[in-house]
């Protein structure tokens, strides 16, 4: 359906609009532009009816990447092919003018993709059903909320019935219940067999609507399979990123008092060596320091994405600047709108780590089970404690922000297990009553 | 480009109407100011070239006449200049749709082309009006102006979508074109009569492609003559040529101009 060879976008870069001249002038023997590739190599395939989900950090590739698919820009090299007609969310109101009504707005922004008049006129009840504009219907553009606005455009696309579809972040417009009838629709869409693009970063979407997803980075193909392997090669991806800011310490792992039977497996040994450690911005007194933290799954492997209500283990490297005798070892989980959704510590669940000296180090691992609603929660791990004999309570002592968050994602099809930001156990017992 | 713009054909006509409508929206005359604005510039520019600065202008007898004339020239530089200029900013002005949408480049320029030849059409037709009124009945001739005019049309619409590539690049263009027309009009017998011109620059005129439309239109309007055939393939010539040539260009180009944009 749509298919992508060795595909590659160059932009030249001119300092100076002179420079463009110049070379220009020179017939091309003067070079005064640099060369940026905003997409290389790229080769891919979409079958019928299926959806690929396309991520990446900012900068990536992705809107390039649709651009030229959508034939909005040209490729400079490699070819592509898509069958039927496509339609990008990426256009969402662009045709709108503001002078003409909104009924107008719609079947000149048909025209101006390439749907005959007539086609528009089946389906006009429908798209402005779905809009729910009122009375605004029949007024100008330009008196529009924002809100109705996005809701004309997102409607007047989701009933053109195209054979492929770029579908670009535009679902996170709207109130929640226009929201909710969006993915129904989408969902729908794809039922009826309609190819899908999806680019997002909300991860969650991506793993439980695409059959399948690739990952851009630097406008490479980095990663193409199953989307939850996917999910994960990015926030891996996400991870060296930050690695990369910092020297790694070499990592000399001294037991303190309490042995315990704690088995750091070799690949959490390696990347506590490794990762985190951006320069992180100073957070606290210092007398302990967070020189390396991790996330794996039950087995050690790195995992930062788990379905609601399985387990991650978190991992920290602490070493000790000042002596410290009541160390505190915790972490906070932000949702998307930054509220709390749990924060926990050593200190909370009574386990009372070893004393440690200057320069002692200790490795300590945190198992969570992330009841939580599927999305994404960012990490804030933080070590604390009471400092010598310092009578200050909760005393911070360091915090790693700017983590990639994990994802929790959905288990299986159907509908939420339940609502509100916690799975809280929840028993039910019941009988029947017997009348009298 | 010909299928492109047969396929967006009823884009461009509709935007070029809407363009005629609500160009004076707002205003309480709305869509008479199409007839108004050009009706009072035929008074102003008569007035002033006959009553003021007419010791420089002979070779013309009656000011009727005159005003025929120049109204002849006048109103197609004008629009020939709209063509120009606008289809010079056409892509700049519709960054936000080319960066987004599939649409051919070319599409943007017609419409702005479309749009001043209904304001031609408009004010030529009121020029019609105001030749009859005057008393100077229409001649077999006027028959020919429509076809000189689109023909001059087509020749600003190959300019506009030739510079309008070139401006995306190098934006200093739309200025410098702004300095060129002016010069080319005085370049261009159009508010004086070709015959006060010195000898040698007479002979200049012909290297001047925008001179065999002009002087075909005064031919026609004001004295009622057809064109010899040669005038006529001249500027079939240059009609032709120039939408060719600003095509080439952009084809060259395109790749760059939406990333440029």
């Amino acid at each position: 359906m749509v298919s992508a060879s060795n595909l590659g976008k160059r932009f030249k870069l001119y300092a100076r609009p002179a420079d463009r001249l110049l070379e220009w002038a020179s017939f091309g023997s003067v070079r005064r532009h640099a060369e940026f590739w905003a997409l290389r190599d790229v080769s891919f395939a979409v079958r019928a009816g299926e959806c690929l989900g396309i991520i990446g950090v900012n900068g990536a590739g992705k809107s390039t990447l649709l651009k030229i698919l959508s034939r909005a820009l040209y490729p400079t090299e490699g070819t592509f092919e898509v069958r039927g007609r496509l339609v990008s969310l990426l256009e969402l109101g662009t045709g709108f003018q503001p002078e003409l009504t909104g009924r107008q707005n719609i079947f000149e922004s048909a025209q101006l993709l390439g749907f005959p008049e007539r086609y528009v006129r089946e389906r006009l009840d429908a798209i402005l059903d779905f809009a729910q504009l009122g009375e605004f219907v029949d007024q100008p553009v330009r008196l529009y909320s924002s809100g109705m606005f996005v809701r004309l455009a997102f409607s007047l696309f989701a009933h053109l019935d195209p054979d492929v579809y770029i579908v670009d972040e535009a679902l996170a417009v709207g109130d929640v219940f226009f929201q909710q009838r969006c993915f129904r629709h989408f969902r729908a869409l794809r039922e009826r067999g309609c190819t899908i693009l999806f680019v997002s970063h909300d991860m969650e979407a991506v793993t439980h609507l695409c059959d399948r997803a690739i990952l851009l980075n630097g406008g490479k193909l980095s990663a193409e399979g199953d989307p939850v392997h996917v999910v994960h090669d990015y926030f891996a991806l996400k991870g060296q990123t930050f690695a990369a800011a910092g020297a790694a310490p070499a990592l000399g792992l001294r037991r303190a008092d309490d042995p315990g039977t704690l088995d750091v497996p070799p690949g959490v040994r390696q990347r506590l060596a490794q990762a985190p450690i951006m320069a992180h911005a100073p957070a606290g007194t210092r007398a302990t320091e967070i020189v390396g933290f991790t996330v794996s799954g039950a087995d050690g492997d790195e995992r930062w994405g788990v379905e609601s209500g399985g387990c991650l283990r978190f991992w920290y490297l602490v070493e000790a600047h000042e002596p410290c005798h009541d160390l505190n070892v915790g972490i906070h989980f932000y949702d998307r709108r930054g509220i709390l959704a749990f924060g926990v510590g050593t200190a909370n669940r009574g386990v009372v780590l070893p004393a440690l000296a200057r320069g002692d180090r200790v490795v300590c691992a945190l198992t969570v089970r992330l009841a939580l609603q599927p999305g994404e929660y960012t990490l804030v791990p933080q070590s604390g404690g009471l400092t010598g004999d310092s009578p200050e309570p909760g005393l911070l002592h360091d915090r790693l922000e700017a983590l990639p968050p994990v994802v929790v994602t959905r288990v299986g099809e159907g509908p939420s297990a339940f609502y509100g930001l916690v799975d809280l156990e929840t028993d039910v017992v019941w009988a029947k009553l017997d009348e009298g | 480009m010909i299928v492109n713009l047969w396929r967006y054909r009823k884009y461009i006509v509709k935007n070029a109407l809407s363009d005629v409508r609500y160009r004076y929206a707002g205003s309480a005359m709305g869509i008479a100011w199409n007839v108004i604005t050009p009706l009072a510039q035929i008074v102003i520019y008569s007035f002033v070239f006959s009553q003021i600065m007419v010791t420089r202008l002979t070779g013309l007898g009656s000011q009727a006449s005159f005003t025929l004339y120049l109204c002849a020239g006048l109103l197609p530089w004008a629009a020939f200049t709209d063509c120009v200029l606008r289809g010079a900013n056409a892509f700049i002005e519709n960054a936000h749709y080319l960066k987004k949408l599939p649409i051919p480049e070319q599409v943007f320029v017609a419409k702005n082309a479309m749009a001043a030849t209904l304001f031609l059409g408009i004010s030529m037709t009121a020029l019609g009006l105001v030749s009859v009124l005057i008393g100077s009945p229409l001649s077999l001739a006027w028959l020919g102006v429509p076809v000189a005019l689109l023909l001059f049309q087509g020749f600003g619409f190959g300019l506009g979508l030739f510079f309008g590539t070139l401006n995306v690049f190098i934006r200093d263009i739309g200025y410098a074109l702004l300095i060129a027309l002016q010069l080319w009009m005085w370049m261009t017998p159009i508010v004086y009569v070709e015959t006060i011109l010195p000898v040698g620059a007479q002979r200049l005129l012909a290297y001047n492609p925008t001179y065999p439309f002009i002087d075909a239109l005064h031919r026609m309007i004001v004295g009622g003559e057809w064109p010899g055939a040669l005038q006529w393939t001249v500027m079939a010539f240059w009609a032709c040529v120039a939408p060719m040539g600003g095509y080439l260009v952009l084809r060259r180009l395109r790749p760059e101009l939406r990333d440029t944009l």
